[in-house]
């Protein structure tokens, strides 16, 4: 049986050790082979399962009087016919008494080993009855579940701890050497026991194996234990759960592989090393590393000549959490309890202080990438200055770039790598070498930027004078007048105005611009008030005023004492609100008007009965005496009432209305400036001539009131005005009429022609009339056979 | 017996603590600046536990009162006794009150026996107002008899009882009570003017207020007392109090006019 199980195990645990490192693969493997390799897997797998199970069992039965885990001899497991759910539940069966079981041993170690502590000389340590822990180890393996994480985890902290031990041996060489060699008796001793114990199982090179970890482990969890015991933090830690020293481990591991190539190759040889001296033969263990190469050649970045197992980005977010230099805040690391502000926690705080190597890494790469980054973009600005003997000597670890520049650093990052190995193989040399860097860089852009300076055209600088002096010129001028504040036409140039376009209030609403738009939009207004026959005017617009209306509309407060109670009071003011029943205005009320209302009532009543007997169909509603209609088309300047309350009525009046008194050419506005040379003349000839009319009534007035009153005469100036504005008035009144001068007789000069002239006239006059008359009569005299027909 | 009175100090004494306690010392609203009045409802509040009064009083008022010597004090009755025990109230009848009382004793006593079924006597020797609960009085005991005590406090104060018996039919009435000199520190003439000025001419601002806050307003020396609805009480206390600064009562007229106004647009 057992024979058996090796020889299955030993490929399948070849296998099982490539599936933890890479489970993807195995899935890769089912896809791309055909399904008959994958039966064959699961028998294996089965049958193995099956095995483990039976032995555990029975390792059970001998250690726990005849009792197993899982009350089962044997795992029920059929070919085809159980599902993976059957096993797995098995499987869980048995788990949960073994865990319980295990966790009861690691408690009992813990106690050995705190009395180990005292007594220095007792015997080694079991974590497990041995006879159990390759079983456990395995079955483990098999199945997922907590202890498999446990069983892993250990392995993990087993190179771990080496890697930290080897890591450290550097810096404590005496201490370390001793502790390795008492480390090393001790395992000694053990294997001797355990080929003491199990002869029968010496030919199995797997259980051998898994006892040289074992061994390897328990040696050094004593040597961890006394580490534990200098250390009182790392005691707190370690409280079953998490593992100092597998945590410490790990993140050494992580440390190590973060080194360059060099210091991993540096570092599988201590490692080997120290294998070579813990144990006689390891070939798995070589097997492994091995596989670990391999694999860890994916990652490795050729460029850079560094293995990358984060990104850049989070490399940086990382140590930006630990925003501080492990050196700023050493007094908190010492106070320990770290009464530290949760708001300005930082990762530090919280983890604890990173290995200031780290830290120096780190900030080094970023001197250097920033450094990088400059000098890059100093060669994209000056391509052609370039000098590209000198980018030879400049090592910098720029991955893009041009390709000249990445064959350069090629170039570099070989050499660098040979320079590297032939120094010792420490953390060091990258230091160093990065100095070396970071010493080159410096100098070499300290001489661009010199280089820059006297490069640097004097045009530019003139320029820039130039604009300076046109805007302190421009400072110093005087002010443009619209920036001076109140300004008088002196101040100002000629036509400064016109050209400006200064901004002012108007409270007035806009006149209308009198363009074709315009007059369209009033014809249609007045076209559509034609149509509509609207033919209202304009209603003027009243504003009312607010003050008096307001006051006027204020209730009277009676002074009297009330005569109601306040609970009546109150009671009214409750029917209003609640009811809607106004007892005071119900009281209001005159007799008359009672009677009024309830007579409207009753006829309303009487109505609809009316309407409901006469109409089967169709009765109308009572009509609403309140339902006001109103026209649709309401004037519109109704709308227009809105005017500021601070704007007077005298504001708002139009042209119209100022001027409405006087017409013609009074009417229109126009200055002289407005008129041209024959408006001037005009109104200048206009003047003339009413001045000329009213100077010539004037003088007729004077003769004629000098020839009414001669004696008057012109001394007394009072008594002559006064009968000339009667005289006015009076022709004014239409009550003088002018005597008219007979042009064509010349003859007034002697008197007896005057008188004959008259005689005749006189004479005419009646015999005209006469002769008037006859010729009539003698025109229709005239007989009828005069006339030709 | 328990005993009803105590020394002056210690009466002073106990009254403050029991201001304190019933914590009801309404801060009143800022209308009037600085001039805001912190009152209580101690005037008939005998047991706090029980039920507040609806008689506000202005701190100064409850402290001149405490200080006199009449003023009976009780002890702070346990809720066990209310049960089984008939509740007492007293409310003292001060001497001005005396015959008014005697007068309208009749109509005091309808409505406290008829509708509250209280048990209702005068004591003559102490002067003083005192009444209980019986096994007729129905609804919560505790809560008629501290209405028929506001209501007769409120009688005492100078309401009438056509007034007061308001504050047993609405239960959103109160009385608040404070002196001209809360409002503003003033003596001799001034005092009396102002005085005046909240009276008016027989008495015509007083009413313009109360009509057109609908409130009822007791001016007593310079005590001044307002029974109506809060937010009536505060408009009224409103002009009241400007009228105290020195407002002319025709601008005090005028803001009744506008309150009168809004009070009729509210429906």
């Amino acid at each position: 049986m057992r024979s058996f199980c090796s020889q299955l195990l030993l490929p399948l645990v070849f296998d099982l050790h490539q599936l933890l490192n890479a489970p993807h693969k195995i899935f890769d493997d089912f896809d791309q082979n055909s399904s008959t390799k994958n039966s064959e897997n699961r028998q294996k797998l089965l049958q193995i399962i099956a095995t483990l199970f039976a032995e555990i069992e029975q390792l059970a039965a001998t250690s726990q009087n005849n009792e197993t885990f899982s009350g089962m001899q044997e795992m029920y497991a059929d070919n085809d016919v159980v599902d993976a759910e059957t096993i797995f539940g098995q499987v869980e069966l048995q788990n949960a008494p073994l865990f319980k079981f295990l966790k009861k041993d690691i408690k009992k170690f813990a106690k050995l080993a705190d009395t180990a502590k005292i007594n220095e000389d007792s015997t080694p340590l079991q974590l497990v009855d041995l006879s159990q822990i390759h079983d456990e180890d395995e079955e483990n393996d098999n199945d997922d579940n907590e202890s498999n994480e446990d069983s892993s985890e250990e392995e993990d902290s087993d190179d771990g701890s080496k890697g930290s031990s080897s890591s450290s041996g550097s810096t404590s060489e005496d201490s370390e050497a001793r502790r390795i060699r008492l480390r090393m008796e001790r395992s000694m001793a053990e294997a001797d026991e355990e080929d003491f114990d199990f002869d029968d199982d010496d030919d199995d090179d797997d259980n051998n194996n898994q006892q040289q970890q074992k061994n390897n482990k328990r040696s050094l969890t004593r040597e961890q234990q006394e580490e534990l015991d200098n250390d009182p933090m790392a005691k707190d830690m370690n409280d079953g759960f998490f593992d100092v020293h597998e945590m410490e481990g790990f993140a050494d591991e992580e440390e190590d592989l973060h080194m360059s190539k060099f210091g991993q190759q540096q570092q599988r040889q201590d490692d080997e090393d120290d294998d070579s001296v813990s144990s006689e033969d390891n070939e798995d263990d070589e097997d492994d590393d091995m596989l670990f190469r391999e694999k860890d050649d994916d990652n490795f970045d050729p460029a850079s000549g560094k293995k990358q197992f984060r990104e850049e980005d989070e490399i940086r977010a990382l140590m930006g959490m630990y925003n501080n230099g492990p050196g700023d805040d050493d007094d908190e690391d010492n106070d320990g309890t770290g009464a530290v502000d949760p708001a300005n926690m930082t990762a530090s705080d919280f983890f604890g202080r990173p290995n200031p190597k780290f830290f120096h890494k780190y900030q080094e790469r970023q001197k250097r990438e920033k450094k990088n980054r400059k000098s890059n973009d100093l060669d994209y600005d000056s391509w052609d200055d370039h000098d590209f003997a000198a980018g030879n000597d400049d090592d910098d670890d720029e991955e893009e770039g041009d390709d000249w520049r990445n064959a350069d650093n090629l170039k570099n990052q070989e050499r660098q790598r040979s320079k590297n190995g032939s120094k010792s193989g420490s953390d060091d040399s990258d230091q160093e070498n990065s100095d070396d860097d970071d010493g080159d860089a410096s100098d070499e852009e300290k001489a661009d930027a010199a280089k820059e300076t006297t490069q640097k055209p004097s045009g530019r600088d003139s320029r820039t004078d130039a604009k300076i002096r046109a805007l302190e010129e421009e400072a110093l001028a005087e002010k443009p007048w619209t920036m001076r504040g109140e300004i008088t036409g002196k101040a100002r140039p000629e036509n400064s105005l016109l050209e400006a376009t200064p901004e002012f209030e108007l409270a007035a609403k806009m006149a209308p611009a009198i363009n074709a738009q315009h007059t369209e939009n009033l014809e249609d207004v007045i076209r559509r008030r034609i149509l509509e026959e609207d033919w209202d005017d304009v209603i003027p617009r009243e504003l009312s005023d607010i003050k008096g209306n307001d006051k006027g509309d204020l209730p009277e407060v009676s002074q009297e004492k009330s005569k109601l109670s306040l609970g009546e009071l109150y009671e009214r003011e409750y029917l209003k609100k609640a009811a809607g029943y106004d007892v005071e205005a119900a009281e209001k009320q005159t007799e008359e008007e009672k009677v009024k209302n309830e007579m409207r009532g009753l006829f309303a009543n009487l109505c609809s009965k009316l309407d409901a007997l006469s109409n089967y169909h169709f009765a109308p509603r009572p009509v609403e005496p309140d339902a006001d209609i109103k026209m649709a088309s309401a004037p519109a300047i109704a709308l227009e009432e809105a005017l500021p309350l601070h704007v007077s009525d005298g504001r708002a009046a139009a042209p119209e209305e100022v001027y409405a008194g006087k017409r013609g050419r009074e009417s229109v506005l126009r200055g002289d400036s407005e008129m041209d040379q024959v408006e001037r003349k005009r109104l200048r000839s206009a003047k003339k001539r009413a001045r000329r009319k009213a100077r010539q009534e004037k003088l007729a007035d004077e003769k004629v009131i000098s020839k009414l009153t001669p004696g008057l005469g012109l001394n007394n100036p009072y008594e002559k005005r006064k009968l000339r504005e009667e005289l006015s008035s009076a022709r004014g009144l239409g009550k003088v009429s002018d005597g008219v001068v007979d042009a064509n007789n010349k003859d007034y000069t002697q008197s007896t022609a005057f008188f004959k002239n008259l005689q005749e006239s006189v004479q005419n006059e009646i015999h005209g009339k006469v002769d008037g008359k006859a010729k009539g009569d003698t025109t229709e005299k005239k007989k009828s056979s005069a006339f030709k027909l | 017996k328990k005993p009803f009175r105590s020394s002056p100090s210690q009466n002073t004494l106990l009254h403050k603590m029991e201001v304190e306690q019933q914590n009801v010392q309404h801060k009143v609203s800022g209308d009037v600046g600085e001039h805001a009045i912190e009152t209580s409802n101690a005037h008939t509040t005998i047991d706090p536990s029980v039920l507040q009064s609806r008689i506000l009083q202005s701190k100064s008022l409850a402290y001149s009162d405490a200080s006199d010597d009449t003023l009976p004090v009780f002890e702070q009755m346990s809720q066990q006794n209310h049960g089984s025990e008939s509740l007492y109230r007293r409310v003292r009848c001060p001497a001005h009150r005396y015959t008014p009382l005697r007068n309208d004793w009749e109509a005091i006593l309808a409505p406290l026996v008829h509708y509250l079924k209280l048990q209702v006597r005068f004591n003559t020797k102490n002067r003083c107002v005192e009444m209980k609960t019986s096994v007729h009085t129905i609804d919560c005991p505790a809560s008629s008899l501290q209405k028929g005590a506001d209501f007769v406090a409120a009688y005492m104060l100078g309401f009438e009882i056509q007034d007061a018996v308001a504050l047993l039919r609405l239960e959103d009435l109160f009385v608040e009570s404070f002196q001209v000199t809360d409002v503003k520190m003033l003596k001799g003439d001034h005092l009396s003017r102002a005085i005046g000025r909240i009276a008016g001419q027989d008495g015509k601002t007083r009413f313009a207020i109360e009509n057109a806050t609908r409130t009822r307003i007791v001016v007593a020396d310079s005590r001044i007392h307002m029974l109506g609805s809060y937010a009536n009480i505060r408009v009224a206390r409103n002009a009241l109090c400007s009228l105290i600064l020195g407002a002319p009562p025709g601008k005090v007229y005028n803001n009744m006019r506008n309150v009168a106004k809004r009070m009729n647009e509210r429906y």
